[in-house]
């Protein structure tokens, strides 16, 4: 085992797929001589050279659409943009072609095609470079969407979505890049549609994604000072779901909590907690509990931005409730 | 170097232009009878744009079109029998039904799709160009497009970028002068639509789209550079469609004397003309040649109403791979 950041779990990522296939390259903007504002490419572009390490203008459309064109001829492209918050514009090849060139062709044509991406809150950046939008991308039926917690994660993860022939959205956090975590010398993949059950515990399940899940964590430690021990679940991979692990769990503890960036209302804790309802609505003693981002436009102000998310105190509180429903 | 197009060639693409046109015209009539399902946007009057300019490309080379793409796809070497059959949405189509025409895709042939959203085929077929470009191929991809795209921003993006990295694609805007109702006066800010390809450094020519021997002659110009690696090439092919934008428009926005110049103009008419002046081609011959193209019609009418639907659990079929 070494100790490597998030970062550079996903820049190991990119590197072994892009050695193991030439078909593999990147495409974004800076991500070459400047290493991507978040430095996850860096250094990718002396190994690879700038043919397959490409820098784009500011076109989100045309990156995410001639990566889609590439794809579909055969060619597997990593095409970054900046900040989900920029995939609005390029929703059409996103939505309307990626997503649905496979089922359209039946089969026939298939579009190979990862976009990382990331989203979250740091330190006032304000209501479009802040957010976090990965339900309009699970409502989009032909989308895979990934979103790693920690570098073990988001390595495995970033392999296993450059050898699917599927497009994937790949959505990391950008409060996460620098965290470290422990992964294997070895290679490894790690499969889509398999959650991580980060702690076991017996009193209540937390279902969190992305820096949720860090939250999670440290709320369970100050439960653990009042004897709640909560199981904690990183589904990891939001589609396709590992619902099976989840309402395992649900029927172990009987109350539920989903926490999220995402904003709360239609977010994707509502597409899960409905699916545990459908499935084990007579092992749940309490009505399932959501937490996610204000239903509102993330303000810049840091005192009020903080107050936009949910936090380990807001998780701690809300499990109590679940406990003494 | 002028190609001289031989009397074969040129009976070729008549023969190509006319499959189109009635294939088109049965198409209608299918669709009244509600066998043929979803709006129909025609290519009718616009056929020797799509037949001229196919014929300039190898087999290898890719295209990409708008909503009105029945006739590239049966200019690329398309089955009349599956395009009816997807039209239908029969199992036995293209698609299997799936696409329909918005997005028939017959990509054993390098027809990589029609589409829904105008100007979003742009940036795919410069995907494409990318990828020969990166794998050291020979081959092209082809955009075509009509004059509404050449105001949308997906198409700005995408003919930058294939300027800026050099890549293998030919653009191709069928300027039939509206975008619905909307004309090109009215839409376009530059008086000359070949400026935005000259603002992004791509050689540009204007051409009579109504011509089919033009077309062609002029398309394999353009490709000889564009396979040489020069960086892409654009082509405003000036047409017009003899019906609306699609069935159900009554062409209220349009002078009906408009209409009739551009029909005298017809590209079929032309290359009769032309085979009657030229060649010596008497009805006899040209009766000939349509009474073979209504028998392939028939049969992939014949073929399309036989077929079945895709059965009831395909719905889920292909959402991956």
């Amino acid at each position: 085992m070494k100790k490597i950041t998030f970062r550079e779990a996903l820049r190991e990522a990119l590197g072994e797929e892009m050695k193991k296939n030439n078909s593999v390259f990147v495409m974004g903007e800076d991500v070459g001589l400047y290493g991507g504002v978040f430095k996850v490419t860096q250094g990718l572009i002396d190994t690879f050279g700038e043919d397959r390490v490409r820098n784009t203008p500011i076109s989100e459309s045309a990156i995410v659409g001639l990566a889609t064109g590439a794809a579909m001829m055969g060619s597997r492209p990593v095409a970054e943009i900046m900040y989900i918050d920029f995939c609005t514009m390029a929703m059409d090849p996103i939505v309307n072609q990626a997503a649905k060139v496979i089922y359209e062709t039946n089969g026939k044509i298939k579009v190979p095609l990862v976009i990382r991406t990331q989203g979250g809150i740091a330190n006032s950046n304000g209501s479009t470079q802040s957010q976090s939008l990965e339900a309009w991308f699970c409502h989009t039926p032909g989308l895979k969407v990934v979103m790693p917690s920690n570098p073990y994660d988001a390595k495995g993860l970033l392999k296993t979505a450059i050898i699917d022939d599927n497009p994937v959205m790949f959505i990391e956090h950008k409060s996460l890049y620098g965290i470290i975590g422990e992964i294997p010398e070895k290679e490894y993949y790690i499969n889509f549609g398999e959650a991580n059950i980060v702690k076991e515990g017996k009193d209540a399940t937390i279902i969190a994604t992305s820096r949720s899940v860090h939250s999670a964590i440290k709320a369970a430690k100050l439960l653990e000072e009042e004897e709640i021990q909560v199981e904690i679940i990183d589904p990891r991979t939001l589609v396709p779901l590992d619902i099976e692990t989840i309402i395992k769990s649900a029927k172990k503890t009987n109350r539920v909590l989903i926490v999220h960036e995402g904003h709360l209302s239609f977010g994707v804790g509502a597409e899960i907690s409905s699916q545990i309802y459908e499935n084990v609505f007579d092992f749940l003693d309490a009505p399932i509990k959501r937490l996610g981002g204000a239903d509102v436009p993330i303000p810049f102000s840091p005192k009020l931005e903080k107050l936009s998310i949910p936090n380990a105190e807001n998780i701690v509180k809300a499990i109590k409730e679940l406990m003494y429903f | 170097m002028k190609t001289k197009i031989s009397k074969d060639e040129i009976v070729k693409l008549y023969e190509k232009m006319n499959l189109i046109r009635l294939l088109e015209l049965k198409v209608i009539e299918l669709a009244k009878k509600n066998k043929i399902y979803g709006n129909l946007h025609m290519y009718i009057g616009q056929e020797a744009v799509a037949v001229g300019s196919i014929n300039a490309l190898d087999p290898g080379d890719v295209i990409t079109s708008g909503h009105r793409g029945i006739a590239h796809s049966l200019a690329k070497g398309g089955d009349p029998k599956k395009v009816i059959a997807e039209l239908m949405g029969k199992e036995t189509g293209y698609c299997h039904g799936k696409a329909g025409k918005m997005h028939l895709a017959i990509p054993e042939i390098g027809m990589m799709g029609a589409h829904g959203i105008v100007g979003s085929g742009i940036p795919l077929a410069t995907g494409m160009a990318l990828h020969f470009k990166m794998n050291n191929s020979n081959n092209i991809a082809v955009s075509f497009f009509g004059d509404g795209a050449v105001n949308h921003g997906y198409f700005h993006e995408a003919i930058n970028l294939a300027s800026s990295w050099k890549l293998p694609i030919l653009f191709i805007c069928e300027n039939n002068f509206y975008a619905i109702s909307t004309n090109i006066s009215s839409a376009m800010s530059s008086k000359n639509l070949i400026s935005r390809a000259s603002s992004y450094d791509i050689p540009a020519i204007s051409i009579n789209g109504m011509d089919v021997i033009e077309v062609y002659e002029k398309t394999l110009d353009c490709v000889k550079s564009v396979r040489n690696g020069n960086g892409p090439c654009f082509i405003e092919a000036k047409t017009y469609r003899f019906r609306g934008h699609h069935e159900k428009d009554n062409l209220m926005y349009v002078n009906k004397k408009e209409i009739e110049e551009w029909k005298e103009k017809c590209p079929i008419k032309r290359i009769e003309s032309l085979l009657t002046s030229q060649y010596k081609f008497e009805k006899k011959d040209f009766d000939l040649i349509n009474k073979s193209i209504e028998i392939t019609i028939e049969e992939a009418v014949n073929f399309g109403l036989n077929s079945s639907f895709p059965e009831e659990y395909e719905l889920f079929n292909f959402l991956f791979s």
